[in-house]
């Protein structure tokens, strides 16, 4: 059983892969956009325009299989648009049914572009799907499959009512446009993305697999770290709802099963800091819970949690797995990938301090650059 | 230490993104060998200066060559002047030591260095085409 459930992790982690191939900086939205998914909850991201957010989610949802709705919502959008038609056969018969054939109601991962854009109609059953996974609207009443919401926008809310539907969405991630030393390999990615294939579906069976396990998972080693954690937080300004805190236990139970574990301990605490709502409050709490986050870390969603606790521990794991590739790999430009490792981890940890697996890799790249040389 | 500015070295916690690479030593010709394989445009974006017993390089991080025993560097925020290992920083406020090597050297940006210990000017940087390879590969010879 267990076995299933690594296998599960390790498939989805494929996926994730596959879906950010090419996509440079990106990882972090898609590994939260599963996380999310194995939780049952949904994902805010904020960020400017043009930052690849539709194309990740895009691609995550073609790697998990599933069907995908996406729609980009404007002030004059109607429900119809999202949820479906009105069915006129049924109408003449007096009743007042919705065809959602192909809708939003039908989808198992749905993308909203400028979500609070929508506008009352909308966003009161849009709050149905997303809270209680059921569209109702007239005489129609469906349960919906949906896995996993990506609501995006330039930026939160301040109207009160908006900021209420915002809040439904438990993690919330802030994305910038891709640094300036990262460009070249943005438009090198871009352009090998766009010839690439399609991922392969790994099919939503993993994804089932690792929701079905996340209530087995045993929280008693975290509840503590968790309960001081908020406690510090609290102590400097920086306050959450009773319902963040509760069902931040489901992320943190997902990042467990999401590394084939069925026990949660103080190493899958990061998830925390995407339940703050805002840039500032997870830009304090990075400080206010370094130490707890000083040992976060997880086989499979490298970057999520080095961007949660930003310590050179949480990169270990990205580290190791991108030195893997690398040696690996048969293509010409790996020894250009192996001297950019070398030069992170030289310039991240000591030597005498480095964990052995990181040692290896390092030993490995060295050697492969002395043969290229 | 350099004598009267009496403080130790601690560990840095967060790393910053590194600005130069650092060879010391026998590394030195080393790291200017690999420099000269690099394509002409990547070479054309580093700056150099040299010492005795040290090459340093900068540029954007992505830019700065590895070879096997190189360090890294990069400036803090608090001592914009000062140039640091990236895994290493003085135990003392850093705004101060950088006014104090300042005025005790006469020369700034200033690289300041543990092991060995050593502050070395780093005010007359040229770009790495420009660079004196041929003195500076005599003097690592001559150490």
């Amino acid at each position: 059983m267990t076995s299933t459930l690594q296998d599960s992790a390790r498939h989805v982690r494929n996926g994730i892969q596959a879906a950010t191939a090419g996509l440079v900086g990106r990882d972090q939205l898609a590994e939260l956009i599963v996380l999310a998914a194995v939780a049952g909850e949904h994902l805010l991201v904020i960020g400017p325009p043009g930052t690849a957010k539709s194309a990740v989610v895009r691609r995550v949802a073609q790697a998990l299989g599933g069907r995908y709705f996406e729609y980009l919502l404007g002030r004059f959008t109607e429900p119809s648009e999202l949820f479906g038609p009105v069915d006129l056969r049924k109408l003449r018969e007096g009743t007042v049914e919705t065809d959602v054939t192909g809708m939003l109601p039908e989808a198992d991962v749905a993308f909203l572009d400028e979500v609070f854009l929508g506008s009352t109609a909308i966003l009161n059953t849009l709050l149905g799907v997303l809270n209680e996974r059921r569209f109702r609207r007239g005489h129609t009443q469906v349960d919906c499959p949906l896995r996993v919401a990506v609501g995006a926008a330039n930026a939160l809310p301040d109207d009160e009512g908006l900021a209420a539907f915002a809040d439904r969405f438990l993690l919330h991630l802030f994305v910038e446009p891709v640094p300036d030393h990262q460009l070249e390999a943005m438009l090198a990615g871009g352009w090998r993305s766009d010839a690439a294939p399609a991922a392969t579906p790994a099919g939503l069976v993993h994804l089932d697999t690792l929701c079905r396990t996340l209530h087995d998972v045993q929280l008693e080693a975290v509840r503590p770290v968790l309960a001081e954690a908020v406690r510090d937080l609290r102590r400097a300004g920086v306050h959450l709802s009773d319902r963040r805190i509760v069902k931040s236990q489901r992320l943190i139970a997902a990042a467990a099963v999401l590394a084939g574990r069925r026990e949660a301990g103080p190493a899958d605490l990061w998830p925390l800091l995407y339940v703050l709502p805002t840039k500032e409050a997870q830009h304090s709490a990075r400080d206010v819970l370094k130490e707890q986050l000083a040992h976060a870390t997880h086989p499979h969603l490298f970057s999520a949690v080095e961007a949660a606790s930003m310590q050179p521990m949480s990169r270990v794991g990205r580290l190791v797995d991108g030195a893997r590739r690398c040696l690996g790999s048969a293509e010409a430009g790996r020894t250009a990938e192996a001297e950019a490792l070398l030069r992170e981890i030289d310039a991240n940890f000591h030597a005498d301090a480095l964990p052995a697996e990181l040692a290896e890799c390092r030993r490995s790249l060295a050697a492969l650059l002395a043969v290229a040389a | 230490m350099n004598p009267g500015l009496p403080c130790r070295w601690r560990a840095c916690a967060d790393a910053p993104a590194p600005q130069a690479v650092v060879a010391w030593g026998d590394v030195a010709p080393r790291l200017g060998a690999r420099v000269a394989t690099l394509p002409e445009a990547s070479q054309a974006r580093l700056q150099a200066t040299a010492g005795r017993d040290v090459l340093v390089l900068f540029g954007a991080e992505a830019d700065l060559p590895w070879v096997d025993g190189v360090a890294y560097a990069a400036p803090r925020r608090e001592a914009p002047a000062l140039w640091l290992p990236t895994l290493w920083e003085p135990d003392v406020p850093l705004d101060l030591l950088e006014r104090a090597l300042a005025a005790a050297h006469r020369r700034t940006p200033l690289l300041l260095w543990p092991r060995p210990s050593v502050a070395v000017p780093l005010d007359r940087q040229r770009p790495w085409p420009q660079a004196p390879l041929a003195a500076w590969a005599e003097r690592w010879r001559d150490r």
